[in-house]
């Protein structure tokens, strides 16, 4: 395609990468400054992630049927539909999380930007090779963000983290050669050709590579979900805990979209894996939330389970049917998880003793509420949709799981709230002096401000006003 | 004079009311109760108007609202009222506004609990109104979240263990409807455009369903579900476990909304869909129902004469009353049905009026023991009178509301499975054993030591108990003001199952 060439939607090929080069400018920006000027340097790379959400919200019409834009790493990676809707979702949350990051994190910051390219990258990703390349960047980025926003004496469980990523990347990457080489390409999209070229596969090759993929994608990019909270200490802002347990796996959904069509030739063995792998992970995932007494440890567990639903889409509907109800899944759960996550730090952090009452206790409300997919906010009507598409197409063990799912949501997300707000502390008296403002109250406003908007987000999905990926129908 | 999109009003105006009272400083308590009051109050102004513009001879939805909501997923907002949802729509309305009234003396999260309990109203005005198996979901959904909330934060540590116990339970009924009502939306069609449907009134002729929905086995699997999803909330019995512990931990005012309307919910359901759109299912189910009727009938009055504590008394008096109401259902025969929908309503008015007035006791002396309550009536007449008149309402005495529908149920049932109705009898028995003991001890006698000081009946206590003891009268006296309202709607879907 051409510079200037119209799709059923006007698309100009250089706004394809416009977002892309932004976050490389600002990566190498924070990179270069870090040393010094902190302040300025933190307040930088935040402006940078807005412009780069602006420009993926504009570039929304990335994904016009009829064609696609080059990308600027030619063939490796491609900005469709999904792809640009993923960027969107990913630019806009790393915006959000650099801006409510303490002072003083311009590291952490920028080490932010660095995962969402890759995370971006791995949306885009049309080759194995690409994919790798996406996982390393992301995860490098998103490890050492967090080991620059871990105190001293807290960076331990970084750095096992660290090495669960090793592990998952080595993983990947024997899965990835493995892949090329059943499929004898590095190319997803001559690989459905190939396959079906192929007189027969072994019983268990495919469901073999598809878990060393799974498996490695889960350890590298997710790792063990509930790292980040110690006791009731945080090792890294709540903020940081959220966009780890939520951005991956807007990456991964848009990924799976693209090794699915690639193994058309055994599309069914393929559902049942996804079917399966789903049901372990919305199980598993919600089972071992349940048992925790933290909440942002409950949350990050949830996370899996979420996945789970999500990939329950994949393997509900068509490939195209069932990418849209994956990515509203994940996008009406990325918003009300990170406000969750964030506010939970701020409601139960140090210094924040009594912010049971006032508006935030309801905001962390309605975000759990949504997360149970309860209506009438976000969160219910993708779960009604996936629940229709498994019931449309007869596929009713899954549906049972899903129902499964959303029941064990309801106990996971629910009960924290009675635990919050049993005991109605007494309010003290209107004409009482206000109290003065607690440490960190800056940052608490900011939050708040980030934890307004992104209701706003999760209210509107729910009454219907907006419809997240409409294009994607 | 009813106002265009009366429903819509009467459904979103409490949820209204509970949007100002969030944006209410916690500290402003009356200010809460009052905006919580008055949003309660306008909705049973307009379901009075409405019941006057009703056509009761009229087979049809009327009040009808019909407008598209989320077209992909293929959801419609379609709202209509007809002989059996609107004594419900009037009953809802009303209890909700004494259940506040009731309520008054919630102090500890007044904020949340008044918020709550509009916010129940709205789900179960939005059931009852539901034209749209979605919407009806959505709304339900609503209901039992609320309930949840209000069970456990209201509750005390017993109320824990409920709220775990109700989320749980009813969670997963709510689950099983849902998925029957999908493969539901999915079989039958639309004869426009030959695609699914959620109508409700599509769904209800037989001509849309598809093969696959007309096989035996498919439709007894989607009515069991409704069913289960149904009786977890009624509550049929072994579903019921949950009741108990709810009554005896949770402030008056939650049992009165759950006895007197959440309960309903269930009913509702059964009466509304899982019928009349599988009626050769409900057929098979019959004998089904109407023994776990009796079983509830004789089982809930067992439990109310073996309990100290009031709350679960009456809990218990309620449990098996509506199990009498759903042997009336089983019966399939027109006063059978009839019985068991003008039970729905007495049941509501008078359990409503029953926790009403031991919420009263409750706050003047902080529990509901049985064994630390005597001579009331010497020391409160008025409040002992009006808590008499109740438990013999709910005894099933001649000239009181509950006589009407409970003689026409076991009459309707004797027909059809004497063993139910003899259950249904012994239901009564035991209702006239419980309540005579609570009489007994309770209203007459002297009056013990410690109720000395008893407070005289307060004036919003009177707001409450004496316009349903009216009611409770009336419709005693004269039943026929609720059954023509009733009766068309309950002979056609008589007609449709057959009996």
């Amino acid at each position: 395609m051409g510079p200037g060439q119209t799709l059923d939607v006007p698309v100009v090929t250089f706004a394809a990468w416009r977002p892309e080069l932004v976050l490389a400018a600002t990566l190498v920006l924070g990179l270069l400054a870090g040393a010094r000027a902190r302040r300025h340097v933190q307040f930088a790379v935040v402006a940078g992630l807005v412009v780069a959400a602006v420009l993926a919200a504009i570039d929304q019409d990335g994904g016009g049927p009829a064609g696609r834009p080059s990308h600027p790493l030619g063939a490796h990676f491609v900005v469709d539909g999904p792809a640009a809707l993923a960027r969107l979702a990913l630019t806009a949350l790393a915006a959000l999380v650099a801006g409510v990051l303490p002072r003083g994190q311009h590291r952490s910051a920028t080490m932010l930007v660095a995962a969402t390219l890759g995370l971006v990258w791995l949306t885009e990703a049309t080759t194995a090779a690409a994919v790798l390349l996406a996982v390393g960047t992301a995860v490098v980025g998103g490890s050492m963000s967090a080991w620059f926003a871990a105190s001293g004496g807290q960076r331990r469980a970084v750095r096992r983290w660290h090495l669960t990523a090793a592990l998952g990347f080595a993983v990947l990457a024997y899965g990835l050669a493995l892949w090329s080489g059943l499929a004898g390409t590095l190319e997803f999209g001559e690989a459905a050709a190939n396959l079906a070229a192929r007189p027969s596969l072994p019983p268990l090759a495919l469901p073999l590579v598809l878990s060393c993929l799974g498996v490695g994608l889960v350890l590298s990019l997710l790792g063990e979900p509930g790292r980040f909270q110690d006791g009731d200490l945080e090792v890294v802002p709540a903020a940081l805990t959220g966009w780890l347990t939520v951005a991956p796996l807007v990456g991964l959904v848009v990924l799976v979209h693209r090794l699915v069509p690639a193994t058309d030739s055994a599309a069914p063995a393929v559902s049942d894996f996804m079917g399966a792998l789903a049901a372990v992970l919305v199980i598993g995932g919600f089972l071992a939330a349940a048992v925790q007494s933290r909440l942002q440890r409950r949350l990050a567990w949830a996370a899996a389970g979420q996945v789970g639903l999500a990939l329950l889409g994949h393997a509900a509907a068509s490939s195209g049917g069932g990418l849209a109800i994956s990515m509203r899944c994940v996008l009406t759960f990325a918003p009300a998880q990170l406000g969750a996550v964030l506010l939970s730090g701020a409601i139960a952090g140090p210094g924040h003793v009594g912010l049971r009452r006032g508006a935030l206790p309801v905001l962390l409300a309605g975000f759990l509420v949504s997360l149970a997919a309860v209506p009438p906010l976000a969160g219910w009507r993708p779960r009604f949709e996936l629940l229709q598409a498994l019931v449309a197409g007869d596929r009713y063990l899954l549906g049972g799981v899903a129902a499964a799912g959303t029941l064990f949501g309801c106990v996971v997300y629910l009960r924290p709230l009675v635990g919050l707000w049993r005991g109605h502390a007494e309010p003290p008296p209107l004409d009482e002096a206000a109290p003065a403002a607690p440490a960190g109250a800056g940052s608490l406003a900011v939050t708040s401000l980030v934890a307004a908007a992104l209701f706003a987000i999760v209210l509107a999905w729910g009454a219907g006003l907006l419809r997240p990926g409409w294009y994607l129908d | 004079m009813v106002p265009a999109h009366t429903l819509s009003w009467i459904v979103f105006l409490p949820l209204g009311g509970a949007l100002v009272i969030l944006c209410l400083a916690p500290q402003r308590r009356e200010a809460i109760k009052t905006v919580a009051l008055c949003t309660a109050a306008l909705p049973v102004v307009q379901a009075v108007l409405m019941v006057f513009r009703f056509d009761p001879g009229e087979t049809a939805f009327q009040f009808v609202e019909h407008y598209t909501w989320a077209p992909v997923l293929g959801f419609e907002y379609f709202v209509g009222v007809d002989g059996l949802s609107l004594p419900l729509v009037v009953l809802a309305t009303l209890v909700s506004f004494l259940a506040l009234l009731t309520a008054w003396s919630v102090e500890s999260g007044a904020k949340g609990f008044f918020a709550l309990a509009l916010i129940l109203e709205t789900g179960v005005l939005g059931v009852f109104c539901a034209l749209d198996t979605a919407l009806l979901w959505v709304f339900w959904e609503l209901v039992l979240t609320a309930t949840f909330f209000l069970v456990s934060l209201w509750g005390g540590e017993e109320g824990r263990r409920a709220g775990r116990q109700f989320l749980i339970l009813t969670q997963t009924g709510a689950l099983a409807i849902l998925l029957a009502l999908l493969a539901l939306r999915q079989h039958v069609a639309d004869p426009l455009d030959g695609g699914p449907t959620f109508n409700l009134i599509l769904q209800l002729d037989q001509a849309n369903h598809d093969q696959w929905l007309s096989g035996t086995g498919v439709r007894h699997w989607i009515f069991a579900a409704l069913v289960f999803g149904c009786g977890v909330l009624i509550p049929i019995y072994p579903l019921h476990v949950w009741q108990p512990r709810l009554h005896r931990s949770s402030p008056v005012a939650v049992p009165l909304l759950v006895a007197a309307l959440v309960a309903k919910l269930g009913f509702y359901g059964i009466l509304r869909i899982a019928w009349p759109v599988l009626p050769d299912a409900a057929a098979w189910a019959r004998p089904v129902l109407m023994t776990l009727g009796g079983i509830a009938a004789i089982h809930g009055g067992l439990g109310a004469l073996g309990r100290r504590d009031l709350a679960v008394i009456l809990g218990y008096g309620s449990f098996s009353l509506l199990g009498l109401a759903l042997i009336g259902l089983g019966s399939f025969t027109l006063s059978g049905v009839q019985g068991a929908g003008l039970l729905l309503v007495t049941h509501g008015l008078v359990y409503a009026m029953l926790f009403a007035a031991a919420g009263g006791l409750y706050d003047r002396k902080g529990n509901l023991d049985l064994e630390r309550w005597c001579g009331l009536y010497k020391r409160a007449p008025v409040l002992g009178a009006l808590f008499t008149l109740a438990l013999l309402a709910a005894w099933g005495l001649p000239g009181l509301a509950i006589y009407p529908g409970a003689a026409l149920t076991l009459a309707g049932a004797l027909v059809r499975h004497p063993l139910a109705a003899l259950a249904g009898a012994v239901g009564l028995l035991l209702a006239a054993a419980w309540t005579s003991r609570v009489i007994l001890k309770v209203c007459l006698g002297e009056p013990s030591a410690d109720l000395d000081d008893l407070p005289a009946t307060r004036g919003r206590e009177l707001g409450a108990l004496v316009p349903l003891a009216l009611l409770v009268l009336l419709l005693g006296l004269y039943p026929r003001l609720l059954a023509d309202l009733t009766s068309t709607t309950l002979a056609g879907l008589v007609r449709v199952v057959g009996g």
